[in-house]
């Protein structure tokens, strides 16, 4: 495991914040308070992370070319900044809106393709990015009484964080924030594709986040002007049980957000396994990216 | 069809379908399908599917759970006993039919 050499750094601090007194605070001022709260905290936040918000202009001139403006580029970046921070304060107080309240707030379209690749009785892969609106999907499948699961990673430790993080603010994260709801399965666990196949043999539907590699079977693909290594044992999975693949996208937080199932993807045959994954992640990787530029202040990773 | 059949047919598809590369003889009823094959938790998905295929046998959800797949021995139990279960319901079946 990679450790840092420093104890302590200033994001510590942030963090520490986020997670005792702001957590607390959150779960007890009206909903509305912590919002106006939140969007404070993003102006605050897009206006001091300069470096980060430089890292988010060069990312975005990279994938989106010479035809977006400078100006274009910068307003985006601030709205990553603002985006990415109204979720973090969304995630603290999400659960406590009531269903229909939330289900108000949203907009989901295509639920048809998701319904008819549900028919064919050999469960769903949602294949999606990090996007604001995930946490959001979820709520709505579980309110709808659709079974499903992400697949997530174990904390492991950031060679750019401090001791500190890496030992006590990061796993505490993940305990309090990350892991509420439902049980998450671990991409390190023995079982993660037995657990897999038993949720798609029951015609549920398991959540793929294409944009991490959070598997041992990689492929590098071209992905938004530079390269990425992208998860590919789904696809395994796919080709041996014939479990459809829907894009879906979920965007924006609880006060209103849109999800957006696509059609399924019509996957290329092949005789081999190797020769299927190779032709239909290129496929899938397209849809990502067409789905980051779509909303490219909303995707978390940029 | 004997334990071992069942064994040797497994390990049949292992060598087949998942293009696994070991020597036969070299197996072991407690050969553990990680460490002995290197399976991975994709790879024992892909082993159902030829199993299901060769045996043409189906593997219900519920029993997809890593006590079944940890070594040859529980597999190649369980999969005899699936056997035994499934003609056992064909018969059932087909007793209703006559009658």
């Amino acid at each position: 495991m990679t450790t840092s050499n420093r104890f302590f750094s200033l994001r510590d601090i942030g963090i520490f914040f986020y997670l005792i007194p702001f957590r607390m605070a959150a779960s007890v001022l009206p909903i509305g308070a912590i919002r106006f709260f939140g969007l404070l905290m993003g102006h605050v936040y897009s206006a001091l992370a300069y470096k980060r918000k430089r890292r988010i202009q060069l990312r975005l001139r990279t994938a989106l070319g010479n035809s977006t403006t400078n100006d274009e580029i910068m307003e985006l970046s601030r709205r990553c900044l603002l985006n990415a921070v109204a979720c973090h304060v969304d995630a603290l107080i999400l659960n406590r809106i009531g269903t229909q309240a939330l289900l108000g707030n949203g907009k989901v379209s295509g639920l048809e393709h998701f319904k008819n690749a549900l028919l064919k009785g050999k469960g769903v892969l949602l294949i999606t990015g990090h996007f604001t609106g995930l946490k959001m999907v979820s709520r709505f499948l579980h309110e709808s009484g659709y079974p499903h699961f992400g697949i997530v990673k174990r904390h492991a430790d950031d060679p750019g964080a401090s001791w500190l993080e890496n030992r006590y603010l990061s796993p505490y994260w993940s305990k309090v924030i990350d892991r509420t709801g439902h049980a998450p399965v671990f991409v390190e666990d023995k079982d993660v594709g037995l657990r897999i196949m038993k949720r798609l043999r029951e015609n549920g539907i398991v959540i793929i986040s294409l944009d991490v590699p959070f598997s041992q079977h990689l492929l590098t693909r071209p992905f938004l002007g530079s390269e990425q290594a992208f998860p590919v044992g789904f696809l395994r999975i796919v080709y041996a049980t014939g479990a459809a693949v829907v894009p879906m996208v979920g965007i924006g937080n609880s006060s209103a957000f849109t999800i957006c199932f696509e059609e399924a993807v019509n996957l290329r045959e092949a005789a081999r396994k190797d020769e299927f994954v190779e032709k239909n992640i290129d496929i899938l990787v397209k849809i990502l990216e067409s789905q980051i530029l779509k909303e490219p202040s909303h995707w978390l990773l940029i | 069809m004997s334990i071992e059949d069942v064994k040797d047919r497994i390990v049949e598809v292992m060598i087949r379908e998942l293009e696994l590369t070991f020597n036969p003889d070299e197996v072991n009823s407690t050969s553990r399908l990680d460490d002995l094959f290197g399976m991975d938790s994709i790879t024992i998905t892909e082993l159902i599917i030829g199993i299901e295929k060769e045996f043409n046998i189906k593997i219900p959800a519920e029993d997809l759970s890593v006590e079944i797949f940890q070594d040859l021995k529980t597999l190649t139990e369980y999969v005899k006993k699936r056997l035994h279960d499934e003609t056992t319901m064909y018969r059932e079946g087909q007793d209703k039919t006559q009658c």
